[in-house]
């Protein structure tokens, strides 16, 4: 382990987080054991005569919990009654369409919620006059604006690349201004004894300086951007992704409750992908600083 | 001790400091007239919160003074700043974290738009000057509090300023370290 160097911490983690979830499903057949409908099938063969639960809780049964194999048997049946594809090629598919509208409107999110920060940083003025605003756009429930963003910006992959982009940029504009304005004053006076320019001290002192607040602030983004990508599709009515996806089998939820819940794993798995990704970028940006651990 | 030079680097001229904080006006410094000639080193001795750190702000153009004239070098003080004619040393290192010592001491040199091969071998100098050279790889965390002391000081001599100002330099280090490093700064 300890050879690993910095990577044995990843290692634990993924270790930990496969543990919970062999755990998680335990738990979760366990109380379907109990108290859900009666089980007559399993991947392991019949059960005969059928085993009855001594109790009925209704959130446990097989509509609305959906065994754990059903959930993974899902993926490898048929998307629909009648499709060529399997549910588990779909939902990639989907995955990789709404992941790259999430990835645009990540890098827009981000570029704009720093150009903010900068801005704010250096006019005490226009920051006055603007936070109340980014705070208030914020609290807009995405839902009402969202179709409002199609009426301007029409139906298509940019609308829902801006949705994504709208829920990315205010932690990176909040940790931006608190990380632009972290170094010691002492190191500012110092590069007043230079005679500095703004954007050499910008460039030099404060942006090196907020870092590691950016990348905080990028990693509750990346999940952000993937929930506006899905959120997104539903008023552009784009076809492809995983909010499609997640609309349609909400509809068939009472015949195919698994492919719902096989979709939700997917778009989970995306948005812990996207933060995977900023972690690792962190973790090779911020290696010479000595400081803290994950 | 040289004879009193016709031209003094640093000349104060009854400068005055107010600061207001609340409505209540506090003076920190006031009728301070100074002539201080090349070559000196000067030490301004007080009770903490007399007003040295600011009266050597003022000099270094990083607050403005409410009344009085101050001249660097023949020139105001912030047309000195703007010429970089003198060099800082604060109590804290005040080195960048994400910086090797040799970037950290380059960092002025960067700044003032010095070629890279005149920055690389002006440094190694500097490092040399003040024994850090083996440590010049290394970043500022993994040094002791002198060791970054003395790359401060490097820094702050990388670019041959006329004056150095230097604020407690070694206020924040232990009896011992403080000792060598009086002795250290009289030999540079």
């Amino acid at each position: 382990m300890v050879r690993l160097g910095r990577f044995s911490g990843v290692l634990r983690s993924i270790v930990a987080f496969v543990a919970i979830l062999v755990l998680l499903a335990i738990a979760w057949e366990a109380a379907k054991w109990v108290a859900g409908d009666p089980v007559r099938q399993t991947p392991w063969g019949v059960v005969d005569p059928p085993h009855v639960p001594p109790f009925t809780i209704k959130q446990l049964n097989d509509t609305n919990l959906p065994h754990v194999w059903e959930v993974v048997g899902a993926f490898v049946q048929p998307a629909t009654r009648n499709s060529p594809f399997s549910l588990g090629a779909v939902l990639i598919d989907a995955a990789v369409f709404t992941g790259r509208n999430a990835l645009v409107g990540f890098g827009i999110g981000a570029l704009f919620g720093l150009l903010l920060a900068i801005i704010f940083v250096h006019s005490r003025l226009l920051e006055r006059a603007l936070v109340p605003y980014v705070i208030a756009s914020q609290t807009v429930p995405i839902i009402a604006l969202a179709p409002m963003l199609v009426l301007w910006v029409g139906t298509g992959w940019t609308s829902v690349a801006l949705v994504s982009a709208y829920l990315t940029f205010f932690p990176v504009t909040i940790a931006g201004i608190r990380g632009l304005t972290s170094p010691d004053p002492r190191a500012l006076e110092l590069m007043s004894s230079y005679a500095a320019s703004w954007s050499t001290v910008l460039w030099k002192v404060r942006f090196p300086a907020a870092l590691p607040y950016l990348f905080t602030a990028a990693k509750i983004s990346a999940t952000a951007s993937v929930v506006g990508a899905i959120v997104g599709e539903e008023p552009t009515g784009i076809r492809g992704g995983l909010g499609r996806a997640i609309l349609e089998f909400n509809t068939q939820y009472t015949t195919g409750p698994q492919k719902l819940w096989a979709t939700v794993i997917v778009a989970a798995a995306l948005g812990i992908l996207f933060f995977a990704v900023v972690r690792l970028a962190e973790m090779v940006v911020l290696r010479d600083r000595g400081a803290g651990e994950l | 001790m040289p004879p009193s030079h016709p031209d003094p680097i640093v000349n104060l001229d009854n400068v005055e400091k107010r600061f207001s904080a609340g409505g209540a006006t506090t003076a920190a410094l006031s009728g301070i007239s100074l002539n201080i000639s090349p070559g000196e080193f000067v030490s301004l001795i007080g009770p903490s919160g007399c007003g040295k750190s600011t009266l050597l702000r003022i000099i270094g153009d990083l607050i403005e003074p409410t009344a009085g004239r101050v001249e660097v070098n023949g020139k105001p003080a912030r047309n000195a700043r703007r010429d970089r004619d003198y060099g800082m040393v604060f109590q804290a290192p005040v080195l960048f974290d994400w910086r090797t010592i040799e970037a950290n001491v380059e960092l002025p040199l960067e700044v003032m738009g010095v070629s890279q091969a005149q920055r690389r071998s002006r440094t190694e100098q500097m490092l040399a000057l003040v024994e850090l050279s083996d440590f010049g790889r290394h970043h500022p965390w993994q040094l002791s509090g002198g060791m970054q002391q003395r790359a401060a000081i490097a820094r702050a001599l990388a670019f041959e300023p006329k004056l150095l100002l230097m604020d407690e330099p070694f206020g924040a280090l232990d009896e011992m370290t403080r000792e060598r490093m009086n002795d250290e700064l009289l030999r540079i």
